[in-house]
């Protein structure tokens, strides 16, 4: 596949179980440059002080963190914080993806995390069950939450992807869009095609949609 | 001025994420102010952050203040606004237990009202009933006992009620809206949100003038000395935030505000809260300028004053000894800029065997390939 001129960086597990990773591993697939901060074969454990922040990130296009990440202790919390404020510092934007925790209680908790951060957030994704969760502890309906989070937090882009309709929904400062991407597909797949034309497809409502349209996955 | 600086939030480069280890970094820093955020459901558990946090304040000289929900809607159908106003309820409570100053709300859309005194009037009603509860939860005399470790509870004010500018058209909360429910509800505040007001003003915020302007309207309207401000880089199109960035990289800037509080702001009594992605960098930056301004304006004082008493001793009018100090700097700057070749002959003069050797090489330099590196080196020492 041909190279796509986007690069891309992730905070993930080691064990790529988290959503970031998946994104981050589709995106490698379609020809990105992918950059994984906590090093596959680390075997001692995860140092945080080990990662080159500058190095790392001066030139990414995207820093891709999921929301459960926060949850897994001090060290990959410090991790989670530091990488957003050097995402700020180094001019890369942040993609923050909130799923629902393997322990389904801590929604709240890591949800709180985000919010905290919510205005490192360039691109926020919801997945659909996250979506359902983060409505319910808002006490807002489901349908109007993405348009709400992203007036309230100022958030430039807030999306979800129906995997089951290939429906995307998309809201951003110039608008909402909805969009029938024609293929059942991952979330993993529509967001690190999303992800990597982005950057590329253009300014403006016309550039997200077709972004979000994107057939390249 | 009691002028207090803070992060909205626990600093981003804070190692550990409780809000006493916040304030501890805060205070490293050389700020003393903090908004704590409760933008979502207050968990039992952050209670006993929130004590630690209070008796901290308490002891110090350290400012705490708290946000409200974001997701307000106090001009929405009786279940929205209920709803909100129970969130509000935890925030006013966990505001008593954290000692803080200022409680800041939002208020949310316009929904069924029209921007007008009607929305007004509604707005003030609701946060009338937010002063009178948020004064019934502090220093309840039968309460007394029960929070002796506490003793801000009953000895303290209770919490300003802030109420927030909103960035959107679409959202309750214009400077007008905010100063006219301010100036009718005792015991409110106004929030300004510099970025909020700056995007929904098309960028008005660009001058020292134009924050005089602001605050003047303010003193008019709420007439109060007592501000709580919000500044950070906004992202703005069509009189709507877009979204927060950094000072640095915003049209909105702090210098001019900096300026406007060093020169005249002597009469507030203000708190500003650095809500920028990069929260304790911008309030160290806006420190930094504010300090800066401040220099600037002692040393222009300095030199009014010395020139005032120049004058006296020579018998003459200060503005005609400026305008004679006005003249003289020209001719130097003239001189210096104008006359340059004399300047570096000047020297050459003096130190007799410099310029010579610098002849003999430009001279010689013309023949022989050797003496140009020389030439070269010799240029550099000019500058």
């Amino acid at each position: 596949m041909a190279s796509v001129p986007v690069r891309m960086v992730c905070l993930g597990r080691m064990d790529r179980s988290d959503a970031a990773s998946r994104v981050m591993e589709a995106a490698g697939r379609m020809g990105v440059e992918t950059q994984f901060l906590v090093d596959h074969s680390l075997e001692s454990g995860f140092d945080q002080g080990s990662i080159d922040w500058r190095g790392s990130l001066s030139s990414a296009n995207w820093l891709l963190v999921s929301s459960s990440s926060v949850l897994e202790g001090d060290i990959m919390r410090g991790a989670w914080g530091a990488s957003l404020t050097f995402s700020e510092l180094e001019g890369s934007k942040v993609a923050m993806i909130v799923s629902v925790p393997d322990d389904p209680s801590k929604m709240g908790e890591a949800w709180g995390f985000v919010i905290e951060r919510i205005r490192q957030i360039s691109l926020l994704f919801l997945s659909h069950r996250a979506l359902k969760a983060v409505a319910e502890l808002e006490g807002t309906k489901q349908e109007l939450l993405i348009g709400e989070i992203r007036k309230r937090g100022m958030v430039p882009i807030v999306c979800s992807f129906k995997s089951s309709d290939g429906i995307a929904i998309v809201s951003h400062s110039l608008g909402d869009e909805v969009v029938q991407v024609g293929e059942k597909m991952g979330f993993d797949r529509w967001l690190a095609g999303f992800l990597c034309r982005l950057p590329i497809s253009g300014p403006g409502a016309t550039g997200i949609e077709v972004a979000a349209r994107s057939k390249d996955k | 001025m009691p002028l207090k600086l803070g992060p909205a939030g626990v600093p981003l480069s804070c190692k550990g994420r409780t809000i006493v280890e916040g304030m501890d970094d805060i205070t490293v820093l050389g700020l003393d102010a903090m908004e704590v955020q409760t933008v979502r459901t207050i968990q039992p558990q952050h209670f006993d952050q929130y004590w630690q946090a209070g008796i901290l304040s308490w002891k110090s000289d350290f400012e705490m203040n708290m946000h409200g929900p974001y997701y307000a809607e106090l001009l929405g159908s009786k279940r929205e606004r209920n709803r909100t106003l129970s969130k509000m309820e935890t925030s006013l409570q966990a505001g008593k237990i954290i000692n803080a100053r200022h409680l800041t709300f939002h208020v949310g859309p316009y929904a069924e009202y029209e921007p007008g005194p009607e929305a007004n009037e509604q707005v003030a009603n609701v946060m009338a009933g937010v002063v009178d509860r948020v004064r019934e939860v502090w220093g309840v005399a039968e309460e007394e006992e029960d929070y002796a470790a506490f003793p801000w509870v009953h000895e303290a004010e209770p919490s300003l009620v802030g109420v927030e500018t909103s960035g959107r058209q679409e959202l309750w909360g214009t400077v007008e809206e905010v100063l006219e429910v301010c100036n009718h509800v005792e015991g409110t505040v106004p929030v300004l949100n510099m970025g909020h007001i700056h995007a929904r003003g098309h960028g008005r915020l660009r001058t020292s003038e134009d924050y005089a302007e602001l605050f003047d309207q303010a003193r008019e309207t709420y007439g109060g000395s007592t501000f709580y401000c919000h500044f950070a880089g906004v992202e703005h199109r069509m009189g709507n935030a877009l979204h927060y960035t950094q000072i640095k990289k915003s049209d909105l800037k702090f210098e001019p505000f900096a300026e406007y509080l060093a020169e005249e702001g002597d009469w507030m009594d203000i708190t500003i809260i650095s809500d920028s992605p990069l929260l304790e960098h911008d309030a160290m930056y806006m420190l930094q300028h504010y300090d800066k301004a401040r220099q600037r304006l002692l040393e222009i004082r300095a030199r009014d004053e010395r020139r005032a008493k120049l004058a006296a001793q020579q018998g003459i009018d200060p503005e005609e000894l400026k305008r004679k100090e006005e003249e003289a700097a020209a001719a130097r700057k003239a001189q210096l800029s104008g006359e340059a070749p004399k300047a570096t002959k000047k020297p050459a003069k003096k130190p007799a065997k410099k310029p010579a050797k610098k002849a003999q090489k430009s001279k010689s330099g013309k023949s022989g390939g050797m003496m140009t590196f020389d030439e070269g080196k010799d240029e550099d020492d000019v500058f």
